[in-house]
Parts: C-alpha cells; sequence; structure tokens
C-alpha cells in the first residue's frame, strides 16, 4: 500500500503502464481532432495544387438530352458549396447571392430557373457524388459555385466528363492550366492568386512601401501567394525582406509576430483568412506590429471582419472582389447591394458577388445563344464583358478566366453599425496583362 | 537572430506553456482522484470562452468575466459529473473516456448551433491592449498579464492542496481511495468537486486565453491535445510535473517556430515521444 506521507508520489495512483495509455489518448485526440476542413477558396483563395480530385470516372453518364435545352419545365442549376463545415458562413452567401440573381433573371429562353444546392462538406469526394447526382438524377444544365479550390477541381472533372457547363466561383491556378485541370466547360468566375496579386503589387510598393516580408499560412494556396509575389518583386529588382509560414488553423501567433518585426518591413503581406486572419490582426495590434508596418492581405470579407473588433482592422489593407463599400464608387454594386440587403437583411459578401455575376452572365449568354447547348453557350460566353456587381469585367475567350477589378479596401478607424467595416482606398481595372497569357499556361491554340 | 528576438520568443513560449499547465493541471487531477481521461476539456475550454463573450456582452468587463467564468462553467463540470460521469464508475476506464469524447462532439455543436459556426470577436481590455516596452523589447500587456494570472491560479491550487482538508482528502483519495471510503470520507462528494475544480481551471483557460487566441467552436481540438502532451510529458498525477511539461512544450515550440517554423509541432510530439521512451513516467512522475 502506498504511503500518504511519500510527498514526491502523492498525487500519483499510477501505474506504469498509464502514460503509455494515455499517449495513446493523444494520438486518438490527434486523429480525431485534425482541422476537418480544407482550405478555402475564392478571391484567389486556391491552392494551384489542391488535393487531386477523385471523380468517379467510369459511371459517367453521357450527357443528359435535357442540357441541349429542348426540354420543358424549369432549368436546373446546380450550386455544390460548402454549406458545412468550417466556410458554411462564405457558402451560405454564395448561395444567396445565386438566388437573388435567379429571382432578377426570373426566366431563361422563356423558362424559369431553379437552384438545387447541395453541400459537399469541403470534401472532394463529396462534392464529386453530389455533382453526379446532379447530373444524373436532377439532370441540371449547368453547375455553379465552390469555396474550397479541392472541391472545385472535383466538380469540374464530373462536368467535364459529363459535358456540362460549370461556372466555378472559386478559383485555383490550376483550373485555366492546359497542363493540368482545363476544361472546355469550365469557366473560372474568381480571380486568380496569380492576377490578384500582380494588380496590387505595383499599388503596394509605390504607395505602402517596398521592403515586403510575407507571412502566409502553410499549404498551397499560401504558397502559391508567396511565389506570385516573389516573381513580380524579383521582376522588379526587389526580393522579399523575409518570409514565415504558420499551419492553417494557428491560433497563436506570438512566436511569428517577433520575427516579422526584427525583420523591419515597409509592408507585411498576411496571406492568410477567417480565423486565422483575425486572430494574426488582433495579436499583431497587441504587439504593437500593426504600428510599425503596413499591413495588407490578399483577400478581405466581410465575415472575416465580422469575426474581430475594429480595433484590430484600423488601417489593415486587403483586396477584395467586392466588398460592400465600393457601393458608393460603383452604380452596379449598389444596385447588388440594395437588392441583396432588401431580400436577406443583411450585407452581401464577396461570394455572394461572385455567385450573382456568374449566374447573370451566364443568363445573358444562353439568351445570347438561344439554347442551352453547351458548345453554343461556350462560345458566347467567350469574350463577354459585364459588370452587374463589382466593376467592368470580361471572360478571357482562351482559357475562360474571368479578368476583374481588385478593390483595395482599408480598415476604418470607426465602424459604421455592425458592418461599416473598411473604406475603398482604390480600384485597379482589370486587365488581362495582370493574368499568365495563354501560351504560358498551354493554351496559346485557343488563342 | 539577436537576443531580443529570442527572449521575446522565450516569453511568449512560457505563457503559451502555462495556458497549457492550467488545462494539464485540470486534466491530472480529474484522472488522478477518477480515473477519467477527460476528452470534453477541450470543449470546456471553448466553453470558458463563450461565456466570457457574454459575461462581457452583459456585463461590458472582461475582470466579471474572469470571476464568472469559472464558476459558471465548474458548474457545468459539477452537473455533467452528477448526471453523466457517476453512473459509469466501477466500469471499464474506457468508458468515461468514451463518453467524454462523445460529449465534446455534443458542446461544440450546440455552441455552433447558439453561437454560429464563425468565431465571435473578443479583445483584451484596453488598458492591456498594446505592447509593453524594454527597450528594444516588446512585449503585448496581455501576454504578461496572462502568465501572470496563470500563475497565481498554479500557485494558490498548489495552496489549496497542501493547507487544506479537502486538498488533504483529495490527495489521500488519489493514492488509496478505498481506504479513504474505508475511513469514512464522502468520497463521491470529494469526486464531484475536483471534477468541477479541473473543468473551472479549464474554462478559466478558456477565457483567459480568447482576448489573445480568439474565440470559436473549433478553439478547443489543437489546445486539447498539447495538454495531453503536458501531462504525458511532466509525468502523469505530478503537479509539478505539468508545471515542467507546459512550460517545457511552450518554449520548445516558440523556439522551434523560431528557427524551423515548419516542425514547430512535430518538435513537441517529438519531445513526447522522447521522453515515453526514455522516461515513460514522464519528467517528474513516480517511478511507478
Amino acid at each position: 500500500m502506498p504511503r500518504l506521507a511519500e510527498k514526491e508520489s502523492v498525487y500519483t495512483m499510477m501505474r506504469s503502464n498509464v502514460p503509455r495509455w494515455l499517449a495513446a489518448s493523444v494520438c486518438l485526440g490527434l486523429a480525431a481532432c485534425q482541422p476537418a476542413a480544407p482550405p478555402p477558396s475564392g478571391g484567389g483563395l486556391a491552392p494551384t495544387s489542391a488535393p487531386a480530385a477523385v471523380a468517379p470516372a467510369a459511371t459517367t453518364p453521357p450527357k443528359p438530352a435535357t442540357t441541349t435545352g429542348n426540354g420543358s419545365g424549369p432549368i436546373k442549376i446546380g450550386l455544390v458549396t460548402g454549406l458545412s463545415g468550417a466556410y458554411a458562413g462564405l457558402a451560405q452567401g454564395q448561395q444567396r447571392g445565386g438566388e437573388l440573381a435567379i429571382q432578377e433573371i426570373g426566366a431563361v429562353l422563356g423558362r424559369p430557373l431553379q437552384l438545387i444546392a447541395r453541400d459537399d462538406k469541403l470534401d472532394p469526394n463529396e462534392a464529386a457524388k453530389q455533382t453526379q447526382e446532379l447530373v444524373q438524377t436532377e439532370q441540371v444544365d449547368v453547375l455553379t459555385g465552390c469555396v474550397s479550390a479541392a472541391t472545385t477541381l472535383a466538380v469540374n472533372e464530373v462536368a467535364k466528363r459529363a459535358k456540362v457547363l460549370y461556372l466555378g466561383t472559386c478559383q485555383t491556378n490550376a483550373l485555366n492550366d492546359g497542363a493540368k485541370d482545363w476544361s472546355d466547360y469550365s469557366f473560372h468566375m474568381a480571380l486568380t492568386p496569380w492576377m490578384n496579386n500582380q494588380m496590387v503589387l505595383p499599388w503596394i510598393t509605390q504607395t505602402l512601401g517596398k521592403k515586403i516580408y510575407i507571412f502566409a499560412a502553410d499549404y498551397a494556396w499560401g504558397s502559391d501567394n508567396i511565389a506570385s509575389i516573389t516573381a513580380w518583386l524579383t521582376k522588379q529588382g526587389l526580393a522579399p525582406l523575409g518570409q514565415s509560414k504558420a499551419p492553417l488553423g494557428t491560433k497563436d501567433f506570438t512566436t511569428f509576430i517577433p520575427q516579422i518585426r526584427a525583420a523591419a518591413p515597409d509592408v507585411t503581406i498576411v496571406v492568410n483568412a477567417g480565423d486565422d486572419q483575425a486572430n494574426f490582426l488582433k495579436q499583431a495590434a497587441q504587439f504593437g506590429l500593426s504600428k510599425e508596418t503596413k499591413l495588407y492581405s490578399p483577400v478581405v470579407d466581410v465575415p472575416f471582419d465580422k469575426q474581430n473588433v475594429q480595433q484590430n482592422i484600423v488601417d489593415h489593407y486587403g483586396g477584395a472582389n467586392f466588398y460592400f463599400q465600393i457601393a458608393d464608387q460603383l452604380p452596379s454594386a449598389k444596385k447588388f447591394v440594395d437588392a441583396y440587403q432588401k431580400k436577406f437583411n443583411e450585407m452581401p459578401a464577396a461570394y455572394g458577388s461572385y455567385q450573382y455575376d456568374a449566374l447573370k452572365v451566364w443568363a445573358a449568354a444562353v439568351e445570347k445563344a438561344g439554347s442551352l447547348d453547351p458548345a453554343k453557350v461556350e462560345a458566347a460566353l467567350e469574350g463577354m464583358t459585364f459588370d452587374y456587381s463589382s466593376g467592368q469585367s470580361v471572360i478571357r475567350k482562351c482559357d475562360h478566366q474571368m479578368i476583374h477589378p481588385v478593390h483595395i479596401m482599408k480598415g476604418r478607424a470607426e465602424t459604421q453599425g455592425d458592418s461599416g467595416f473598411r473604406d475603398l482606398v482604390i480600384s485597379i481595372a482589370a486587365d488581362e496583362k495582370y493574368e499568365r497569357t495563354c501560351a504560358e499556361l498551354g493554351l496559346g491554340n485557343r488563342g | 537572430m539577436n537576443t531580443t528576438l529570442i527572449v521575446t520568443q522565450i516569453l511568449t513560449g512560457v505563457v503559451g506553456g502555462l495556458v497549457y499547465v492550467l488545462l494539464a493541471l485540470g486534466l491530472t487531477l480529474i484522472f488522478g482522484l477518477m480515473r477519467v481521461v477527460n476528452f470534453a476539456h477541450g470543449a470546456f475550454y471553448m466553453l470558458g470562452a463563450y461565456t466570457a463573450v457574454v459575461v462581457v456582452g452583459l456585463t461590458g468587463s472582461f475582470w466579471i468575466a474572469l470571476v464568472v467564468v469559472p464558476i459558471v462553467v465548474g458548474a457545468g463540470g459539477l452537473a455533467v459529473e452528477r448526471g453523466l460521469i457517476r453512473p459509469l464508475y466501477g466500469r471499464s476506464d474506457y468508458d468515461p473516456l468514451l463518453l467524454t469524447f462523445g460529449l465534446s462532439f455534443v458542446l461544440v455543436e450546440l455552441v455552433k448551433v447558439v453561437f454560429g459556426k464563425l468565431g465571435k470577436p473578443f479583445s483584451a481590455p484596453p488598458v492591456l491592449a498594446d505592447a509593453l516596452v524594454l527597450g528594444s523589447l516588446y512585449f503585448p500587456k496581455y501576454l504578461a498579464f496572462m502568465g501572470l494570472a496563470a500563475i497565481v491560479v498554479v500557485v494558490a491550487l498548489w495552496l489549496f492542496l497542501q493547507r487544506t482538508d479537502l486538498g488533504l482528502t483529495i490527495r489521500a483519495g488519489t493514492q488509496d481511495s478505498i481506504m479513504v471510503r474505508a475511513l469514512g470520507v464522502d468520497f463521491d462528494r470529494t469526486r464531484a468537486i475536483v471534477f468541477a475544480l479541473g473543468i473551472a481551471l479549464g474554462g478559466l483557460a478558456g477565457a483567459l486565453n480568447a482576448p489573445f487566441a480568439g474565440v470559436n467552436p473549433d478553439m478547443g481540438l489543437q489546445i486539447l491535445i498539447f495538454a495531453f502532451v503536458t501531462v504525458v510529458v511532466g509525468g502523469l498525477g505530478s503537479y509539478w510535473g505539468a508545471v515542467a511539461g507546459g512550460l517545457l512544450i511552450g518554449v520548445v515550440y516558440s523556439l522551434t517556430s523560431l528557427f524551423f517554423p515548419q516542425f514547430a509541432q512535430v518538435a513537441v510530439f517529438s519531445l513526447m515521444a522522447l521522453v515515453l521512451l526514455v522516461r515513460p513516467t514522464g519528467l517528474l512522475g513516480s517511478g511507478g
């Protein structure tokens, strides 16, 4: 029997096998508690080398007859996105953007529209399964949606085999790459990380400073941004001052912030999103980093800012394909914001705008083609210009990439109500010179 | 690589480690007395942060929240012990483990239903919002406060266990619960109190860390693993082992992330593996 007076072991009734048993518990916890969600994407949030999509190739049927446009009844639009999981808030905004577009469009070719939303749970296999079902059972006429790069590749794959048009509303550098996941049937209705960075860097280096430090979330999208930022800087003869990466889902940036301070950059480009971005900005403020360096993030969005306290966003710069405060400058955005607010009683966010634009331009193309035949709609979409909610844009013919403006937003000193977080600093007009050329993408023959 | 940077990293590592210590002490107390591996500890940590959000929303004061959170979350722990854990005493050690594992999912999902899936804004009180400047050394005031608060709790808990009758009963029960019961102690009450105390520590850790690490439903997942690692490295059942383990892990993590950021987590788990190989009872665990 153990003796109570034995101080050293007084807290323990340990048998020697217990630590190992507990270690096994740790391992169980590790397996069970891995952050379940793959990275978000969209607005340039997507990794180029996301996990390869797993699409059951052999079972994909030929294109259903209804897609030729001879059917009657509603035209079906399949929306596959991460309605549950870490980015559910973003996906809900996307679905609402789609719903608003459909309500405004009313009918196409004299037929009403029906939006069928499916949850991909941010899982490529689930996305492939849901897409398959939309194509086979629902016989949808067009596919759209996505907040995760991994799932957009899966949907792309199924759509390609089923010969159904896919309007992807998040982007990877891989989807418009001829050597990678290129498909005739897919359109890329979001900025690529490459373009997103090339557009803003001239402004950043002229206005904020030339000594740049890059801090990124450690996954494909982060690496992608580092690569495209470094490529541009190198071309100008400016090397980045330094770079570091923190694991996706990092809560505590205390070990990274002092390193950034030590490098003393003019500008720190903070490549992360959601909780990671909110926490980084909060801790940067506590360390005084926000006062010493300008902070810029390639992607800012309303849901991220809502998770933060305004004092941490003050003077934080960020790029956005859409942010509701551009409505002050841009009539199309004003119209979109007003309609969205009236319908849903909240401010629209970037994913809602992408989705709204995608369906609007698709509807215009179908009317122009006079048919739902994918080849005819594809031809109509190529080269189409539009401005539905976020600025003058064009769909580049050779790679189906949407060439879109970037709006640089800066955190306000004080909020106005629940969601007055940022002011528009400058809008950088869309220009295809910022994207890789189609020759570089291996699509030169489609010129 | 200058000295200031290394000193800052060590300090941040120490403070981060102290949060692991608070969680690990709760785990080790509960396991020591009740033989329950509490997988819901991370969920209670998260509940502590959300309770703080609610209390700050109602009262506007972070300081009130720091007092209220351990009471509210500890009461929740008490209810869980009474309702869910007590029926499992005397059964396999794995039953409470599986129960708390399931409970953690229920709690996380409940919070998602009530507060939404996205995180909640939460900041340090204005008086602690900026950084201390000591020459070239910058250190967030809030982190300094958090470190001091954790040290106060660790010392107070130690004194409680050493100096009070209840503390004596807890220590005795950890040694030999049958003998304690034979001596006529109301052991059910002791177990309930220890569980509530451990959970209250977890909740307090969540509230303390919230102004720094943020508030969201999944915040308890990763930190729970680090807390388990702390327990294993320090030596299960050893009070100062948990403290030493937490500090060591905090500093190893922060220094590795300074020199080799991508290996920071690997270093922590490697440390655990090394300890298990060389000293299976942990740094300060009893020889067994």
